[in-house]
């Protein structure tokens, strides 16, 4: 195997070909990104057999459970895909996928998106432990409602109290917009630096 | 049977899975509860079938491209290497081996790592050409883009030492509220969407015949 040295050589070196997309696509960068595609499906399918291996393979083998086989049938009935005349197939196991993850995800929504956050919106609101604490609960328990009213209210309104609440929650989310994309440039920013820092400590060692 | 059985087995296996959060039922050693986490296995060996599906996928265009050498077909020959050496070391010796772990930090994870802070310049130039405080909605993002960004960066402290903690409160409070809201509403959206999926209403899934 090829050593620590020719890996931060080969990572600069990659970085500064993703970096040339910047200037103009040229053939460097995409090449870079063949390869990197064809590296993710791979992980993709190595971390897939994995599962397989876990979850279906050992538990037949060293515990003998067959019924396992059955998902096993079900996940090479999605092959079916690839044939003409069997192409429907594929939609047992499909629909299976489909169901399970509508229900896990219903099952999350319920309590992670819906009760919990209803349940953290019901702030006390008191100015005791200070006017921005008291302000800020204030703040979540109007502006949760306004943007609600914004969503759900969003016919024509028929009073100008509608018109101004709708506006409020408007206004609520373009503060939470505003503070996700702060946040998102600065996660880039911090990646950005986290390559500069590597091509200028790692590679050339110019900082420590 | 072609269509109908589908719908059955997606009404079935999920109101199992939620009627397993509400209901705790169970007749001698099976319950609810067993049933819905077998089905969870399950759900994780077929998804695992359904990756070397998008695989296959991959291959079909790409070795179509090497075969009719389409423009730049010495990519997508690049791609097909890379894909079954790799595939080949990540099944054989495992992705926790010295060999896949090499290539995978030594590659995957610079290259990674770079794609997503290019997207740092875009957000940049995007931001260069959509923050003009034309209207109130734009001057309320553009201050707390603003403020936020200030107040995760060292200098924002330099200038006023109270600027960490306005971000801190818009943070806890406006976006929190911002949030909440919108996160109630698409939770709202996702459980008519979920149920109209479960009774058979969307079957988009099922492709056309």
């Amino acid at each position: 195997m090829l050593g620590p040295v020719f890996a931060t050589w080969m990572g600069a070196v990659l970085t500064l070909v993703v970096f040339s997309f910047l200037l103009k696509e040229n053939p460097a960068w995409r090449l870079v990104e063949h390869i990197y595609l064809g590296f993710t499906a791979a992980h993709a399918i190595s971390m897939g057999w994995a599962n397989v291996r876990n979850l279906a393979w050992t538990p037949i083998t060293t515990k003998g459970k067959y019924y396992l086989v059955i998902p096993c049938i079900l996940g090479l009935m999605l092959y079916a895909r690839f044939t003409k005349n069997y192409k429907w197939v594929s939609r047992y196991p499909m629909s299976f996928l489909i169901g399970a993850s509508t229900g896990m995800i219903l099952k999350g929504i319920i309590q992670a998106q819906f009760v919990s956050q209803v349940k953290a919106s019901m702030v006390h609101i008191s100015f005791d432990n200070g006017f921005w604490p008291g302000l800020g609960n204030l703040v979540i328990a109007v502006g949760t409602v306004a943007v609600l009213f914004y969503f759900i209210f969003s016919t024509k309104e028929k009073h100008p109290a509608e018109r101004h609440f709708r506006t409020l929650g408007r206004w609520v989310m373009m503060v939470a917009f505003g503070a996700t994309f702060g946040n998102a440039v600065m996660g880039e920013m911090t990646l950005l630096i986290g390559r500069l820092q590597f091509l200028y400590g790692d590679w050339l060692h110019l900082i420590k | 049977m072609k269509r109908e059985i589908p719908l059955v087995i997606t009404f079935v296996v999920g109101v199992i899975i939620i009627l397993d959060y509400f209901f705790k039922i169970g007749i001698g050693t099976l319950s609810l509860a067993t049933v819905s986490m077998e089905i969870q296995n399950w759900t994780l060996i077929i998804a695992a079938f359904a990756l070397g599906l998008a695989a296959v996928n991959l291959l079909r265009i790409h070795s179509a491209n090497i075969r009719l050498k389409r423009p730049g077909w010495y990519n997508s020959l690049a791609l097909i290497i890379t894909m079954v050496i790799m595939s080949f070391v990540g099944i054989t010796q495992g992705t926790n081996s010295p060999l896949y772990r090499y290539w995978y930090t030594g590659f995957l994870v610079p290259v990674d790592a770079t794609i997503f802070s290019l997207l740092a310049f875009y957000i940049t130039s995007a931001a260069y050409r959509a923050f003009r405080a034309r209207n109130v909605d734009a001057t309320i993002l553009l201050v707390t883009a603003f403020v936020v960004m200030l107040g995760r960066a060292p200098v924002g402290e330099l200038i006023w030492k109270d600027v960490p903690r306005v971000t801190k409160w818009l943070m806890d409070y406006p976006n929190m509220a911002g949030q909440r809201g919108i996160i109630i509403g698409a939770a709202v959206g996702a459980l008519s969407l979920g149920l109209r999926i479960l009774i058979g209403l969307e079957r988009s899934y099922l492709g056309q015949d």
